[in-house]
């Protein structure tokens, strides 16, 4: 029976090095580590899961940034494929490596959604805490990110729509929890932070091809993300009732 | 003779410290000076606001439209003003509700520099909108559209606000640099660290822009 066991073992620890995902278990959620290390660690009294980009499995390039950024590194929740509409909330904290991998890392912490099987689609919205309370307006305005991979990462958007399409400042920092709650209705997403009464961002018009899929909690590059409390309401479309006419004003 | 005018601004500015530093500005005492726009001084519930509206032959906007505080100079420090925007019946389409603080504000209002804010955008469904929520300008040379086409995102931003509700504005300045803070936020709202005009004093006034039905009360300047 022993001899069993240990065949087994050798046998899933085989699979596993052969490109298996390594699988981690917090409180009732499963998380499968998709191009990030992590571990379950007990921070500040309270199991949370930690997440980093993992640069050996996805090399980061400094002179390619943005076709090495935005990709998928991020830690997907098992047994949930079928997020369309609905709610995810979960409360996140970033902090910087030490020594910083490049100089231009802002903390970069958040959601992906509607995550396509093979990891070829998904919508995103992130934060960069390291910006949130800068000095310079123009870095504060890029406090919240929307990203539709794999077309439109950041700086294609910020190339091909006007300046704050997909961007905006919101009250955030590194090493404090925030709680971020993205409501998701078809084509519209909003960002709220710390249960604010108002949402602090809104992509009014999503720009992904594929509409439904998984949930994954997301770093990028020199960011240390804790992550708990996660829960994931799925619900039904909401007809939107104000049809206000927009300008550029 | 050089004595007595001496003495005679010390308490002049004696009076006026008390006067500004203590309490809130007494729109009732005050002179206010309206320039291109209607104003009265009236009560509202327990409050004594000044409402302001532009006057509608100006077309153009960012421009001198405003209540002017006779007798202020202001170059670093604090201006506080709660301000409720309501948008008037005749409003054109593109109204948002625009309401601020013009400061550092010429003799003859030639030169001024404007924070103000657009509630209707603060919660609209277009972050683009929402981006705009805040504006600083500067009269005549840096107003919005050059400001947003030459340097996007560098001089608006983004709060939570809306229409019909009080928002209490503090304008934080000092040497070139201003800040913004929204209803008692410890963290600034907007910062804008080379202000055009900068380093001058000047009056302060109660801004609003087209379409506006602006109050204002408890205005503390604190220099």
């Amino acid at each position: 029976m022993k001899k069993i066991q240990l065949i087994l073992i050798l046998v899933l620890g085989t699979l596993y090095v052969s490109g298996q995902k390594q699988k981690l278990t917090l409180k009732k959620q499963t998380f499968e580590l998709h191009n990030v290390t992590g571990s379950i660690i007990e921070f500040e009294g309270k199991q949370v899961l930690k997440i980093e980009r993992d640069l050996k499995a996805l090399p980061f390039d400094v002179n390619n940034i943005e076709k090495t950024v935005d990709e998928p590194h991020y830690a997907r929740l098992v047994g949930l494929e079928d997020f369309e509409n609905g709610i995810i909330e979960v409360k996140m904290y970033s902090q910087l490596q030490d020594p910083l991998p490049y100089p231009g890392v802002a903390g970069f912490i958040g959601v992906y959604f509607r995550i396509k099987e093979d990891d070829s689609a998904f919508e995103s919205i992130y934060v960069r805490p390291k910006v949130g309370r800068v000095n310079k307006q123009l870095f504060r305005n890029h406090a919240v990110q929307y990203i539709s991979y794999p077309h439109a990462k950041f700086d294609t958007l910020r190339k091909s729509y006007p300046p704050g399409s997909y961007e905006g400042s919101a009250p955030v920092a590194l090493k404090e929890w925030i709680k971020m709650r993205i409501e998701v209705n078809g084509e519209t997403a909003e960002m709220f932070i710390n249960d604010m009464k108002y949402s602090s961002f809104i992509v009014d018009k999503m720009l992904g091809k594929h509409k439904i899929g998984g949930v994954g909690l997301y770093v990028d590059i020199g960011t240390i993300g804790y992550f708990k409390d996660l829960k994931v309401t799925r619900g039904q479309l909401k007809k939107k009732s104000t049809n206000e006419k927009v300008d550029d004003i | 003779m050089l004595k007595t005018s001496l003495s005679f601004s010390i308490i002049l500015l004696t009076s006026s410290l008390c006067a500004v530093l203590a309490q809130p500005i007494d729109f009732t005492k005050a002179t206010l000076a309206a320039n291109k726009v209607y104003m009265s001084v009236e009560k509202l519930g327990k409050k004594m606001v000044v409402k302001v509206a532009k006057d509608s032959t100006v077309k153009e906007v960012d421009e001198p439209t405003f209540v002017k505080l006779q007798g202020i100079d202001f170059k670093d420090g604090s201006i506080e003003v709660n301000v409720l925007s309501k948008l008037l019946p005749n409003a054109p389409e593109f109204s948002r509700g625009f309401i601020g603080v013009a400061f550092h504000i010429k003799d003859d209002n030639s030169k001024f520099e404007c924070i103000y804010i657009r509630p209707t955008n603060g919660r609209a469904d277009d972050q683009v909108r929402r981006n705009h929520s805040i504006q600083y300008f500067a009269y005549p040379d840096y107003k919005f559209p050059r400001l947003r086409k030459e340097s996007p995102e560098k001089y608006e931003s983004y709060a939570d606000m809306g229409l019909n509700e009080w928002i209490k504005m503090k304008i934080v300045v000092n040497g070139t640099q201003a800040k913004l803070f929204l209803n008692d936020h410890k963290e600034p709202s907007l910062v804008v660290n080379d202000l055009k005009l900068g380093n001058q004093s000047g009056g302060i006034g109660l801004f609003v822009d087209i379409g506006t039905e602006g109050y204002f009360t408890n205005l503390k300047i604190t220099k």
